[in-house]
C-alpha cells in the first residue's frame, strides 16, 4: 500500500491539540467534508479516501481526541467530547458547513454532531450504525471497553492481532494489517477509551433527531448484524448493504465507493440498491 | 508541548517543542521518533527551548520518495530548523540522529553552539564492512497471518533495555520501533556508510560523547576523544540503548552540566 498524496496539521481545541490529515483545497464549489475514524484507529484508515475525495473537494479526516497524534481529553471522553472536538476542528478551518463521514464510533460521532449542528451539518455517510440488545452490549463491553494491559510474554499483541485478522476484510493482507496496528494498540491503557464512548451512546435515542440525509454503508464486518437494526429508526436514511466488501474498502473500492457517495453528498440522489 | 510541521524540500517534517530559553534541538535515532526525547524534555523545559524534529521517514515526517542519502536528512532538518527561526542551538542526537547532528555542525560551525552525540561510536573499514554485510544478510520477521512476528520482535525489544528498566517502558519503544519498521527506506545503512571521520575533524563546538554502559550497537566511541578536538565522554552505568527512554532525568542533568560549562 502507498500513502496517499495529502497534508497534514494540527488545529487547537479545547481539550488540546488535534492532529488532521487533509486533501483537497478550501473554496471549491463543493462542500467541505469530514471523516471520523473507528476507535482505536486514526484517520490513517481514510487516506487513499483523502486522496479520492479531495480531487474536487476539501477533505478532513482529524484524529479523534486520544487516538493517533491528537492529545488525549482530561477525561475518560463521551461521543459527545468527540463531537465537540469535531466542531473544534470546524471552527479552526473557518468550514461553514460540511458533508460529515464516521467508521463504527465514528458514526456515533457524525449523529451527535449532526445533533449539536444541525444547520452546519447537510448530508451524512455512516459505515455501520450498530443497534445492541442488552446482551450485545454486555459482550462487546467484555471484549473492547476495557484496558489493554502489556503483559511480559507478548500475548496482548496476538490477541488485539488476532481481533483485527478475525474481521478483516476480503482483499486485506497481513501487510495491511500490520499498517494499522500500531495506531490500533499505542492508547495502551486509554485505549478502551473510544469503545466505551461508543458503547455508551445509542442511536435509538439520538439518530431519529437527525432530519439531515443518512447513508448507512453496511459491509460485512464485524457489525453487520447489528447494523441491519437501523432502518426502523432513521428519519431521512437508508441502507446500501455490500456484503463483497469488508474492513478496507475504503482502500481496495476506493473510486466505487466515491461512485455512489458523491451524488448522494452533491446531488441528493440515492444509490441504486440503498434501500 | 506544542506540536507542528514545517515543509522541507522532500516533504512534510513534524516536530515539537517545549520550554523556553537557549535552542536545544534534539535529534532521535533511526527506528524511533521524538517520542524518545519527550520523557526528557520534561526536566529540561525549565531552562531550554526544547525542540524535537523528526528526520525524513520517521514519525508524522514524510516518507521520501527515493532512498534518502546522509546529505539529504541533514539538508532536511536544516530546512526544518530554518522554518521555525532556529539560527543558533545547542544539538543533541542519538545514535544516527548524533551522526545528523555532527553533519550540520560541520557545515554551520557557527550555528552550532554544543554537540551531545549519543551512541555515536566509530568502525574500522573492516568492521564498517562487516556490519554492512550483516545488516543485508539479517532479514525482518515477515508479516504473517498468525502475527507471530509480533512476539518474535517484541522478545527481541523485551531484552534491549537496563537490568532496571521496566517492561511498560519497553513496550513503549517496541511500539514505536513497530511503526518505524514498516517505513519503505532504512537509514541505518546511508548514516553508516557516511564519512563520519571527515566531519568530526571539521568539529569546533564542544562535544559530549555518551553512550549507555549496555547499548550494544556502539562500539569504539572512545576514538572519536581523538578525532573531535573539544570533546569529553561519559558512559551511563546500567543503561542500554535506549537511554533517554530508561533514565531521563538522569541524562537530562548529565546534558544540563555539560551546556553549562563555560
Amino acid at each position: 500500500m502507498t500513502l496517499a498524496p495529502l497534508r497534514r496539521t494540527y488545529v487547537q481545541g479545547r481539550n488540546g491539540q488535534i492532529h488532521l490529515r487533509l486533501a483537497g483545497n478550501p473554496g471549491g464549489d463543493k462542500r467541505p467534508m469530514l471523516c471520523f475514524h473507528l476507535s482505536p484507529s486514526s484517520g490513517v484508515v481514510y487516506e487513499n479516501w483523502l486522496a479520492e475525495m479531495g480531487k474536487d473537494r476539501l477533505i478532513v479526516a482529524p484524529d479523534t481526541p486520544g487516538y493517533g497524534m491528537s492529545d488525549f481529553p482530561p477525561e475518560q471522553p463521551t461521543i459527545g467530547t468527540f463531537a465537540e472536538a469535531m466542531t473544534d476542528v470546524m471552527d479552526a478551518l473557518d468550514i461553514k458547513d460540511a458533508d460529515i463521514m464516521g467508521y463504527h464510533t465514528g458514526s456515533k460521532t457524525c449523529v451527535e454532531l449532526a445533533r449539536q449542528q444541525p444547520d452546519r451539518i447537510k448530508h451524512l455517510v455512516l459505515i455501520s450504525a450498530p443497534i445492541y440488545t442488552e446482551a450485545d452490549l454486555a459482550k462487546q463491553n467484555s471484549e473492547m471497553g476495557s484496558p489493554d494491559t502489556p503483559v511480559e510474554d507478548g500475548s496482548h499483541l496476538i490477541h488485539s492481532w488476532a481481533g483485527l485478522w478475525r474481521w478483516r476484510g476480503p482483499e486485506q493482507t497481513p501487510a495491511d494489517i500490520m499498517y494499522a496496528f500500531p495506531d490500533h494498540i499505542r492508547g495502551g491503557e486509554r485505549k478502551h477509551w473510544g469503545h466505551a464512548a461508543a458503547f455508551s451512546y445509542t442511536y435509538p435515542e439520538n439518530i431519529p433527531a437527525v432530519k439531515q440525509p443518512i447513508l448507512v454503508i453496511n459491509t460485512n464486518d464485524d457489525l453487520v448484524v447489528y447494523t441491519r437494526r437501523i432502518r426502523e429508526h432513521l428519519a431521512n436514511g437508508k441502507v446500501i448493504e455490500l456484503m463483497d466488501w469488508g474492513h478496507g474498502f475504503l482502500d481496495y473500492h476506493t473510486e466505487e465507493t466515491a461512485a455512489f457517495v458523491r451524488p448522494f453528498l452533491d446531488q441528493d440522489i440515492w444509490p441504486d440498491t440503498a434501500e | 508541548m506544542k506540536r507542528g510541521y514545517v515543509d522541507s524540500d522532500m516533504g512534510q517534517m513534524h516536530y515539537w517543542k517545549t520550554g523556553s530559553g537557549p535552542n536545544l534541538v534534539l535529534l532521535h535515532q533511526s527506528t524511533q521518533t521524538a517520542e524518545e526525547y519527550k520523557d526528557m524534555a520534561a526536566f529540561l523545559e525549565d531552562k531550554y527551548t526544547v525542540w524535537a524534529i523528526e528526520w525524513l521517514g520517521h514519525g508524522m515526517t514524510d516518507d521520501p520518495t527515493r532512498e534518502p542519502e546522509m546529505a539529504d536528512y541533514t539538508r532536511t532538518v536544516i530546512q526544518a530548523m530554518d522554518a521555525l527561526g532556529i539560527d543558533k542551538a545547542a544539538m543533541l542526537g542519538h545514535h544516527g540522529g548524533g551522526s545528523i547532528c555532527i553533519d550540520i555542525a560541520a557545515q554551520q560551525p557557527d550555528r552550532v553552539t554544543h554537540i551531545v552525540a549519543s551512541g555515536t561510536g566509530h568502525r574500522s573499514p573492516e568492521e564498517l564492512e562487516g556490519l554492512l554485510k550483516h545488516r543485508t544478510d539479517t532479514a525482518q520477521p515477515e508479516i504473517t497471518a498468525d502475527g507471530a512476528f509480533l512476539n518474535k520482535m517484541w522478545n527481541i525489544y523485551a531484552t534491549l533495555g537496563g537490568p532496571n528498566t521496566p517492561m511498560s517502558l519497553m513496550h513503549r519503544v517496541f511500539l514505536v520501533n513497530m511503526k518505524e519498521r514498516m517505513r519503505p527506506y532504512d537509514a541505518h545503512d546511508p548514516i553508516l556508510k557516511w564519512n563520519k571521520a571527515e566531519a568530526c575533524a571539521k568539529l569546533t563546538c564542544p562535544v559530549l560523547l555518551m553512550q549507555g554502559e549496555l547499548d550494544t550497537f556502539v562500539t569504539g566511541q572512545e576514538h572519536l576523544l581523538d578525532v573531535i578536538e573539544d570533546s569529553r565522554r561519559v558512559v551511563m552505568k546500567d543503561i542500554g540503548a535506549f537511554l533517554f527512554y530508561e533514565a531521563p532525568e538522569e541524562i537530562a542533568k548529565v546534558v544540563d552540566e555539560f551546556l553549562s560549562e563555560g
